[in-house]
C-alpha cells in the first residue's frame, strides 16, 4: 500500500490526498513501502511530480495544466489567473468538459482546487468568478472527497 | 393592541425544546423574544431589545410569558396533555382558530382549542399579524403522531389561502443578476446588486429563488450552505429555509426574499426602485453571452458600451465600483467566443488596462 507522510496541514499533501480520496486509491498517512514523503513547504513542482507518477491513466491531465497549477500555486487570488480559470469552464460547461482538462476530474483540478478552496475560505470572495464557483462544487460533490482540514 | 389580549398569558415554546443553558430566540406579537432554561421548569424570557424580564409561566408542558401584565393564572386542562411539536405557519393566528374551532371544542384561552372527545389540543403562539406558531398537543403517542398528521395535511391548504405578499413585476426597477444557466441544480449562485449582496438557487421543481445572502439567525452567508433542493441549509447551525417563501420550518425566522423573473435566458430581480419594467424585446430567439465581470463603477461601464445589431447589453450594478455585463444575443451567426472576445476586451478598456 502507499504510504502518505507529511504534514497534514500542507497544502502539497493534501493536493495528493485528494487524488488518493478522489481516484479511490488505498494509501495510509505515515511510512510504508512505496513511501511519498512530503513536509510542509514541501514544493509544488514534487508534488505535481508525486501526482504525475501516482495518477491512474484516467487523471493524467496535458503537460500545460501543469503551467497553471503552478502559477496558481505561487500567487493565490491573482485576478487575471482566476479570470481566465472562470473563462474557460464556462465554455467547458457548454462544451462537456465541466473539469479542467477533460469531462472527467483528472490531476488538473488536483492541482488547482486547493488554492481556489483557499481563497474562498480565506475570504477572497468568488462572487466575480461563477463558473469557477460551479466546478468546486462539482468537485465537492464526487465520491470520496475530502475538504482541507 | 387590545390591553385584554396584552395581558393575557401566551404560549411561547414547547417546554423540551429549550434546552438548559442554550437560548432560545421566539418571537410574540411582532416583538422578539429571548428564552433562556437555566434549569427544569425554570425559565426566564425577556424581549431581545430591552432585556426587561417578562412574567413567566411553566404549565401544560409549555412556556407562557405576557407582554402585559396577567391578572389571572393560566387555565387548567381537564386531563393532563404532552406536547406533540411545535409548526410555524404562515397564516393569521384567526384563522388557525377557525380552523380548528369544530362542533365540542371549546376555547380556554382566546388563542388555545381544546377538543375534548379528540384528548388534543392546539395553542397558537401569534407571531405577527400574518404568522404562527401551532403547538400541538395529545394525551398519548398514538394521538400525538395522529395531531402532527393532521395539522401537517391542513397547514399547506391554511397557507395557499394567503396571498403572497411579493411586488409584482413592473413596479421596481429590474436588472438582470445571473444568467438562467448560472443556476445550476443544487447550486447556489453568489452576486450582489447594487451592494446587496444575494444568493440565488434554484430547486428541484426549477423554480429560481433571489434571497438576500444573509441567514436571518446569525447573519451567515447562505451561498456557503447547502441547496437541498427544496430548501437551502444555513452552514451555521442548521436551519432550513424553504423555497419560495425563504421561512424556516420550525421557527418563526424568514430569508429576505427578492423578486425573480427568468425571461430571454436572463434572471432578473429587483429590490424595489423607480419603476421600470423589464425591456421587451419582443418575440426574436435571445440566447446569453457569457457575464463580465468589470472593476469600474456602473456609469463608467456604460460610457464605453458599444452598439451592434443582434446584440443587447445590460448592466447589472454590483456594487458602487463592480458591474456585471450581461449581453443577449439574437445573431446565430456570431459565435459565443466572439461574443466573449468582445466583451473581454470591452471590461479591459473600461478597467484602463488596455486602450
Ligand atoms: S446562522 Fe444560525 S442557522 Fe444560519
Amino acid at each position: 500500500m502507499i504510504a502518505l507522510a507529511g504534514s497534514p496541514l500542507s497544502r502539497e499533501t493534501y493536493r495528493i490526498r485528494l487524488l488518493f480520496d478522489l481516484a479511490g486509491m488505498a494509501y495510509e498517512q505515515k511510512d510504508g513501502p512505496d513511501l511519498v514523503i512530503l513536509a510542509e513547504g514541501d514544493r509544488f513542482e514534487d508534488a505535481w511530480r508525486a501526482l504525475s507518477r501516482l495518477a491512474p491513466p484516467d487523471w493524467q491531465a496535458d503537460g500545460r495544466w501543469f503551467a497553471i497549477a503552478r502559477r496558481l500555486a505561487a500567487s493565490p487570488a491573482e485576478t487575471a489567473l482566476f479570470r481566465e480559470l472562470d473563462q474557460h469552464l464556462w465554455f467547458g460547461e457548454r462544451e462537456g468538459q465541466p473539469f479542467l482538462g477533460s469531462e472527467h476530474p483528472t490531476v488538473a483540478d488536483i492541482g488547482c482546487f486547493p488554492e481556489v478552496m483557499m481563497s474562498d475560505q480565506a475570504g477572497v470572495s468568488l462572487l466575480p468568478y461563477p463558473a469557477l464557483r460551479r466546478w468546486a462544487d462539482r468537485l465537492r460533490g464526487l465520491p470520496g472527497f475530502t475538504g482541507f482540514p | 393592541m387590545d390591553r385584554v389580549v396584552l395581558d393575557e398569558w401566551h404560549v411561547v415554546a414547547a417546554l423540551e425544546s429549550l434546552l438548559p443553558g442554550q437560548e432560545f430566540p421566539t418571537r410574540l406579537f411582532n416583538t422578539d423574544l429571548t428564552l433562556v432554561r437555566p434549569a427544569g421548569d425554570i425559565v426566564a424570557a425577556w424581549p431581545a431589545a430591552s432585556g426587561k424580564a417578562l412574567p413567566v409561566c411553566v404549565r401544560h408542558g409549555h412556556v407562557w410569558t405576557s407582554l402585559g401584565t396577567p391578572a389571572e393564572p393560566l387555565f387548567d386542562l381537564p386531563f393532563p396533555l404532552a406536547a406533540a411539536g411545535s409548526m410555524a405557519i404562515d397564516v393569521p393566528p384567526e384563522r388557525v382558530l377557525d380552523a380548528f374551532r369544530d362542533d365540542g371544542a371549546v376555547t380556554p384561552h382566546p388563542y388555545c382549542v381544546l377538543r375534548e372527545h379528540a384528548a388534543a389540543a392546539l395553542f397558537i403562539q401569534p407571531v405577527d399579524d400574518d404568522r404562527c406558531i401551532v403547538h400541538l398537543l395529545a394525551r398519548d403517542e398514538a394521538g400525538r403522531a395522529a395531531a402532527r398528521l393532521e395539522f401537517a395535511a391542513l397547514k399547506p391548504i391554511l397557507e395557499s389561502q394567503v396571498p403572497e405578499g411579493l411586488p409584482q413585476p413592473g413596479t421596481g426597477s429590474w436588472y438582470p443578476v445571473a444568467s438562467s444557466s448560472d443556476l445550476a441544480p443544487r447550486h447556489i449562485f453568489h452576486t450582489a446588486l447594487a451592494g446587496q449582496e444575494l444568493a440565488l438557487w434554484r430547486d428541484d421543481a426549477c423554480l429560481a429563488n433571489v434571497w438576500e445572502n444573509r441567514c436571518p439567525h446569525r447573519g451567515v452567508r447562505l451561498t456557503i450552505g447547502t441547496n437541498l433542493g427544496t430548501a437551502l441549509r444555513c452552514q451555521y447551525h442548521g436551519w432550513e429555509f424553504a423555497s419560495g417563501s425563504g421561512r424556516c420550518a420550525i421557527l418563526p425566522a424568514r430569508v429576505t426574499t427578492y423578486p425573480c423573473v427568468e425571461r430571454y435566458g436572463l434572471v432578473w430581480t429587483s429590490l424595489a426602485g423607480a419603476p421600470e419594467d423589464i425591456p421587451d424585446l419582443g418575440a426574436a430567439y435571445w440566447q446569453p453571452v457569457r457575464a463580465v465581470f468589470v472593476e469600474a463603477p456602473m456609469a463608467e461601464a456604460a460610457a464605453e458600451l458599444p452598439h451592434r445589431d443582434g446584440l443587447k447589453l445590460f448592466l447589472q450594478p454590483v456594487s458602487d465600483d463592480r458591474t456585471v455585463i450581461h449581453g443577449l444575443s439574437s445573431d446565430p451567426a456570431v459565435s459565443l467566443r466572439e461574443h466573449d472576445e468582445l466583451l473581454t476586451r470591452l471590461r479591459d478598456r473600461i478597467e484602463g488596462g488596455e486602450a
